[in-house]
């Protein structure tokens, strides 16, 4: 089984033409699952979709022990329009196969949860949001996946392929970042990145939806101040 | 004139609240912009009428008419896997301009794909905005440092929204809104299939950060015990060996992925806050005033964490009646 990851480096902030030095905690937790759902015969293949600074989020995949990496180069990727963002990763991973498609729910950005949806749309596959378990049923390639809600959780049956968005895995300690350990970046993977490049191919659409949009930093509390701990037992009243 | 939507979400066959504040928004919307409101009912069966029926609840919260998207296999839970075909189908026989869900789980399964077969924009856990002649649709990005605002309803193409609930629902009327019914064509999927459904009340999830002592650490636990949830810490405890690694919600660890977080002596760094799902609901306490997770909480209350976890913990243990 092929199973793919998408992976993403989080942005530092707007304006800044860098990542954070990790992965969406939500991505962690599909690669953890990708890496135990693994077995002998399949590959857990990281791809992502951006410039070359998104080659951080591919090099933590594989150091962590994914077999391949693979960035979808597309001029039209841009961080708030998750449209395009799945239209090009779609066109990726029709090129590169896939049985099983994970992904976290949202990123440590944007932080829309579109991508994922977007992805299973063009690709016409099903879709499970809220992911918080996968196991293999031992039928097949069958899983056992338990979406997870407020007040209820829903065991499914998935028969792949399809797109799964995890908020929960198991815990995986990445290894330090490139930055963090001050070792060339070339060097820490033995693993190349392979690009791929969708500027031949016709995708459904490269104009990007998203409306104009303006960006505010938020430097003031919003928060509703409580008067003592009798206000905040109130709450928490309300919460069980 | 253009349709807003607003999908409306069962709970025990009632309405639920952020689904009835999603109708109360729309109908602000739909009055100012000369807009028909709609409220879209997926349903297995069709609805009794009486004074309490949703027919009347939906009615009395502002819809102009209700969409029964009717089908024996569309009784809750929805996923875009059981729902998504029908809800596509009753959105093409009534074509928003807007469609609105109430932020919760489901939404998240069905809004952006829905979005896409639609070819409309989709924006998460957003807030409406009323600025001079303009609506503005926003919502918190980068780890709830900046804000995102898009002007409603400027492009060309239709929106879906999500929008968290503010405040209660409120009842604005008695007229009587006009049904239509669509009989919903269901082909239930091959590749996935409800084996089983476990109705739980996930608990909300209680954080200690540096700005507690370790004495708190039994309390923290207990605390989260009396509550139903589960218990995670920040990087600086994590690191400092006071709580293991797995229980560290960061940019380089878990998820808070509950519905309700309790932030105790927790500064509220980007690296922590990057581990905090947009839709949670954060409640911070911590004794600095000027602490960064007052920006990006909900509620605050600035004193002692310690304290507060130890207090907390025994009066919501005795209000119950005993620990679980």
């Amino acid at each position: 089984m092929r199973i793919i990851v998408l992976v993403k480096s989080p942005h530092a902030a707007p304006q800044r033409d860098e990542t954070l030095p990790s992965l969406s905690p939500g991505d962690r937790a599909a690669l953890a699952t990708a890496l135990q759902l693994r077995d002998e015969s399949d590959q857990a293949i990281a791809v992502t979709a951006g410039p070359e600074a998104d080659d951080q989020a591919l090099r933590l995949a594989l150091r962590a022990g994914a077999n391949h990496a693979v960035r979808v180069i597309d001029p039209t990727v841009r961080g708030v329009d998750q449209r395009t963002l799945g239209t090009v990763l779609a066109g990726g991973l029709r090129l590169v196969g896939f049985d099983l498609i994970l992904a976290g729910q949202s990123s440590a950005d944007w932080a829309s949860g579109g991508a994922g949806p977007a992805v299973a749309h063009m690709l016409r596959l099903p879709h499970v949001t809220g992911v918080v378990q996968i196991t293999r049923t031992g039928v097949d390639q069958e899983l056992h996946v338990r979406h997870q809600r407020e007040r209820m959780s829903i065991e499914l049956l998935v028969q792949p392929p399809a797109v799964l968005m995890m908020t929960r895995g198991p815990f995986l300690e990445l290894p330090a970042a490139e930055s963090d350990s001050g070792t060339p970046a070339e060097s820490s993977s033995e693993t190349p990145i392979e690009l791929l490049s969708l500027s031949e191919m016709t995708l459904p659409f490269r104009r990007p939806l998203v409306a104009q949009h303006q960006l505010r930093p938020l430097t003031r509390s919003t928060a509703r101040m409580l008067d003592g701990i009798d206000g905040l037992v109130d709450l928490l009243q309300r919460w069980r | 004139m253009a349709n807003i939507l607003i999908y409306i979400e069962l709970s025990d066959n009632k309405a639920t609240p952020a689904s009835l504040f999603a109708l109360n928004r729309g109908r602000d919307l739909a009055t100012e912009l000369g807009a028909t409101l709609y409220a879209l009912l997926p349903c297995a069966t069709t609805p009794t009428y009486d004074d309490e029926d949703i027919i009347a609840v939906l009615s009395r919260h502002g819809a102009d008419k209700v969409i029964l998207v009717h089908h024996p296999d569309l009784g809750p839970p929805a996923l875009f896997v059981t729902h998504g075909e029908a809800l596509v189908d009753a959105c093409h026989q009534f074509p928003p301009r807007l469609l609105i869900f109430p932020s919760s789980a489901e939404a998240r399964d069905l809004a952006p794909r829905l979005a896409m077969a639609l070819h409309a924009d989709y924006i998460p856990h957003a807030d409406l905005e009323h600025e001079g002649d303009e609506f503005w649709v926003t919502r918190q990005v980068f780890r709830r440092r900046y804000q995102l605002r898009q002007p409603l309803l400027a492009a060309d193409h239709a929106m879906v929204i999500s929008l968290c609930p503010m405040q209660e629902p409120q009842t604005l009327g008695d007229d009587e809104a006009e049904v239509a019914v669509v009989q919903a064509t269901v082909k239930p999927s091959r590749q996935v299939r409800i084996r089983h459904i476990e109705h739980t009340v996930a608990g909300p999830v209680v954080g200690g950060g540096g700005g507690m002592s370790r004495t708190g650490d039994d309390d923290l636990q207990r605390l989260a015990r009396v509550l139903g949830g589960s218990r995670v810490a920040s990087t600086t405890v994590c690191d400092s060996g006071h709580a293991p690694a797995e229980l560290c919600a960061s940019l380089d660890g878990m998820l808070v992925d509950s519905d309700h977080y309790l932030a105790l002596g927790i500064s509220g760094s980007e690296r922590h806050m990057a581990a905090v799902q947009p839709h949670t609901e954060v409640v911070a306490v911590n004794n600095d005033p000027l602490a960064p997770i007052f920006t990006v909480a909900q509620y605050g209350l600035v004193a002692d964490a310690t304290d507060t976890a130890r207090e907390l913990a025994g009066r919501l243990k005795r209000s119950e009646g005993g620990d679980r």
